[in-house]
């Protein structure tokens, strides 16, 4: 029964809470692009599972001690055995979609969802996981892209799969990617809303950081490249990979680190009342994009304790002010 | 200077006259997803632009060979993918010989390489018949084009994220992608369609 | 128009008093629409209205959109849009752009004052995108000068056809015709609300220049200014958008330079968009560009501005909401209350100089005189998020 409730849990949180496209903003192109018409929109979102459930499965059962620089290349080469196939043979048998699809099917192998779920959930989980994660994901991707290609077929075009249904009013412009950026807007609004009746607890806006939107883009370049880039939403402490860090930042991380790990199971205890070992991380609420979110305030905060606890050895033995 | 003039009006046209980002709808993800962190503005863009203008180039090269000029557009985009993977190589084998580079340019340069902007420009200029300086010049074409969307949604999300009256509904990705999609009119309008189909 | 990107330090007297002045300036083209147009003016206008406001009432029960008491945000938008369409849209066209104007650019952002593009312009795109030929049709009445520069031909090269097309004799959507009108109504902005003027100067200069020098027709160069000023939505845009001091950047240099852009960005549009009027696709984006302008280098006016009132700058830094225990551990055992107590003690001399400092500093105000209630807030909240 826990183990239902706990696949439950994951479903939800992949599918809806932190949907992939309408909340993630991941694999927005071929949506926005392609997903005109629902004939097309039903392709893309069985393209996406098909790819989005191998690549995962695949990643979590060979990928795991694989550095992640090479990684990245190998859902690449992964996309091109799925991909390719189903291009030769939608060339054959139905040229028209693949007409459609134009150049946006050889890009389906580099899409950013399948790059980002590989990372963050099939490398660090099981197979079993994984695959619930693909499925939930690729559900909710694809539902996206069959509501979205519904709707503006029958908008833009007045047909639905093809067949005329008479509509006095045409928009036109919802064929072009204006037209489903707008509706995938409007899509993210009335699924938050519904979390907000449903899941009262949830935070979806977790799921799109913009914490760092007024920082000034206006600095030397070097400067700009030390800042660090996590595209995944993980530390970058990574296993199995030696990391160049420069000395200062060593020895914070000897002094803070002991502290780092009493402050996160305080905070594990305040916030949330189901605990789970770092082993055995699976996609909850306790998701790295959360604790990426409470980690800005807790860098600020390690930075004091040690400039404080300085202050403080200092001062103990000539008394304080 | 009529190499110039060449590569200056392919760069303008994937810019500006059919913006690859916001006509497209290529490289959107990366697009909107770096804009809410503007300090990797900056390096994304120079790898993305190095990538791309590479890429159009070595593809379009290849593609002067009678042998590879004469297959299928599948064949293509095949051969395309596997020099973005022989580029990408190259580029992490550098990184990693150089002792100063960090693991954070490491996963710039995966991003930058690995996203439906770099990927599309050779399939872009296959499909349009450029030459290799308008090649080179839309690659670099993509890097700006990149560049401008990001900025303009930043202002966008700073702008979002003064106003206090947003309901909650629309509060974070809904107003984005809002605000996203009538950049995307504007710069529809320009044009008045989407050519890269 | 008014309905767009508020700044964050405007008073809302200020607010009320240029929506207003709004109002009362869209009253001019409405006349002058129901001169020529009659009866179909009115019905248009009213059409768009009534479709404004249902949408204003949908919102307010639903999302809890805030539309500010004695104001005539619904009044403006659904005019607005009523007379950048023709005469001869019909009513689907315009009940669908009015409520495009409201659905996607006022209603999502909670209030029409903090739309971040121009409602009634982006439905005028919304519609060109979607219904080009509807959109530019007047059949009836001929070529507008827009489909006649598009195609490269001119009006005659007499005063008469200049006149003609100045007053507004001549095809266009039904508002936007009579340049004489917004001459008018560009001189109440003057007397009103100078600062904002300064765009819009800056603007029609870019207009001309680019006439000039790249003139569309081939019957002189004074011939392709007046065709270009005159055809399409370019006055009508210049003295209700670019003048619109929520929608323009709050420093005077920064709306120098962003009415200049602004007048550029749509002619060039206008050069390479297959449609007759692109200018519209251009104030979206100067729209989209104008809170980069604020960016540019300080002068040195603004910089003696900011240092007079630099003591008076609150810098507020984001404060966490949640203290962890171990810092208030170690931070010393005095209660806040205690040290700002303690801190206010001040002797006597150093009363003496802060109130001869702001005595001084007094003086400095008074003599430069320069900051205004509208760029004084600014200085003062820096780029505070409150």
């Amino acid at each position: 029964m826990s183990n239902k409730n706990h696949t439950l849990k994951t479903i939800r949180n992949s599918a809806i809470i932190k949907n992939p496209i309408l909340f993630e903003a991941i694999g927005l192109c071929p949506v926005v692009a392609i997903a005109f018409s629902l004939k097309l929109a039903i392709f893309l979102a069985v393209v996406t599972a098909v790819e989005l459930i191998v690549c995962e499965v695949l990643a979590s059962k060979f990928l795991k001690n694989v550095r992640r620089y090479w990684r990245v290349a190998l859902y690449t080469v992964f996309g091109v055995a799925i991909i390719f196939p189903i291009m030769y043979g939608v060339d054959k048998l139905f040229p028209d979609i693949s007409a459609n699809f134009g150049v946006y099917l050889p890009l389906m192998t580099v899409n950013s969802l399948i790059a980002l779920h590989c990372e963050r959930v099939a490398v660090k989980n099981d197979v079993k996981t994984s695959f619930i994660d693909a499925v939930s994901s690729s559900l909710s991707y694809g539902a996206v892209a069959i509501i979205t290609g519904f709707v503006r077929e029958l908008l833009g075009n007045g047909t639905i799969l093809g067949y005329d249904i008479n509509i006095p009013i045409k928009l036109p412009a919802f064929l072009m990617p204006f037209g489903g950026l707008l509706l995938m807007g409007f899509f993210a609004a009335a699924l938050k809303a519904f979390i907000g009746v449903k899941y009262p607890e949830a935070n979806p806006n977790k799921a799109f950081d913009t914490s760092e939107i007024r920082r000034s883009l206006r600095d030397k370049f070097v400067e700009l490249m030390k800042d660090d880039f996590n595209p995944y939403g993980d530390t970058a402490e990574e296993d199995n990979i030696k990391i160049y860090v420069p000395k200062s930042k060593e020895e914070k991380e000897k002094k803070v680190k002991p502290k780092k790990e009493k402050k996160s199971k305080r905070n594990r205890k305040s916030v949330n009342e189901n605990t789970s070992s770092p082993e055995t991380t699976v996609v909850t609420e306790e998701t790295p994009v959360e604790q990426e979110g409470n980690r800005t305030y807790m860098d600020d905060f390690s930075d004091m304790l040690s400039d404080l606890q300085e202050y403080k050895n200092k001062n103990d033995g000539g008394g304080k002010k | 200077m009529n190499i110039f003039l060449n590569l200056l009006s392919a760069a303008l046209y994937v810019m500006l006259f059919q913006n690859l980002i916001f006509n497209g709808g290529y490289g959107l993800s990366e697009a909107v997803r770096m804009s809410a962190k503007p300090r990797q503005l900056l390096p994304m863009a120079v790898f993305i632009t190095l990538f791309s203008t590479v890429i159009s180039a070595l593809c379009v090269l290849i593609d002067l060979f009678p042998l590879i000029h004469n297959l299928n557009e599948i064949y293509h985009a095949l051969i395309y993918v596997g020099i973005l993977l022989v580029v990408y190589i190259i580029a992490m084998i550098i990184a990693n010989i150089i002792p100063k580079v960090q693991p954070a340019t490491k996963r710039r340069i995966g991003i930058a390489a690995f996203n439906t902007l770099v990927l599309a420009m050779p399939l872009i200029n296959y499909r349009s018949a450029f030459n290799v300086v308008e090649s080179i010049g839309a690659g670099l074409g993509a890097g700006l084009a990149y560049i401008i969307a990001v900025i303009l949604i930043n202002s966008g999300l700073k702008k979002l994220d003064t106003i206090t009256t947003i309901s909650k509904a629309f509060k974070g990705t809904p107003a984005i992608f809002i605000y996203t999609s009538l950049l995307s009119l504007a710069f529809t309008g320009i044009s008045g369609t989407s050519v890269f189909i | 128009m008014t309905d767009t990107n508020m700044p964050q330090n405007l008073t809302e007297e200020f607010k009320r008093s240029v929506i207003r002045d709004y109002a009362l300036m869209l009253c001019v083209p409405m006349a002058v629409a129901v001169f020529i147009h009659g009866f179909f003016a009115v019905i248009n206008i009213a059409i768009s209205l009534v479709t404004c406001w249902i949408f204003k009432s949908v919102g307010k029960k639903l999302l809890d959109v805030q539309f500010p008491p004695r104001t005539y945000h619904t009044f403006v938008i659904g005019t607005a849009v009523a007379l950048l369409l023709p005469a001869s849209a019909p009513w689907w066209i315009i009940a669908i752009s009015a409520s495009f104007a409201m659905g996607v650019c006022v209603l999502p952002f909670g209030s029409p004052e903090n739309a971040p593009f121009i409602p009634s312009v982006s439905a005028l795109c919304f519609a060109t995108l979607c219904w080009p030929e509807e959109i530019y049709n007047y059949s009836d009445f001929g070529d507008s000068l827009g489909k006649m520069l598009l195609y490269g031909n001119s009006v005659d090269d007499n005063i008469i056809a200049i006149l003609e097309a100045f007053v507004g004799s001549v095809p266009s959507a039904l508002g936007t015709g009579c340049a004489m009108a917004f001459i008018g109504l560009l001189v109440f902005i003057i007397i009103r609300r100078p600062k904002d003027s300064i765009p819009v100067f800056t603007f029609i200069i870019a207009i001309c220049l680019m006439a000039i020098l790249f003139p569309r027709v081939a019957t002189g160069r004074v011939v392709s200014v007046v065709m270009e000023l005159c055809s399409g939505m370019i006055l009508f845009g210049a003295v209700f958008f670019i003048s619109s001091p929520f929608f323009a950047p709050k420093r005077t240099v920064a709306k120098f330079f962003w009415g200049f852009v602004s007048g550029i960005i749509c002619m060039v549009i206008r050069y390479v968009c297959p449609f007759e009027e692109g200018a519209c696709f251009g104030f979206l984006i100067s729209c989209a560009v104008s809170d980069l302008f604020d960016g540019l280098p300080l002068t040195r006016k603004e910089k003696k501005q900011i240092k007079a009132l630099e003591p008076y700058i609150e810098i507020v830094e984001p404060v966490p909401s949640v203290v962890p225990e171990e810092v208030l551990e170690l931070i010393p055992d005095i209660s806040p209350v205690e040290e700002i107590v303690e801190e206010t003690e001040t002797s006597d001399e150093e009363t003496e100089t802060i109130n001869r400092e702001s005595e001084t500093l007094e003086t400095v105000i008074s003599e430069e005189n320069t900051v205004t209630e509208q760029d004084a807030p600014f200085f003062i909240g820096g780029d505070s998020n409150e």
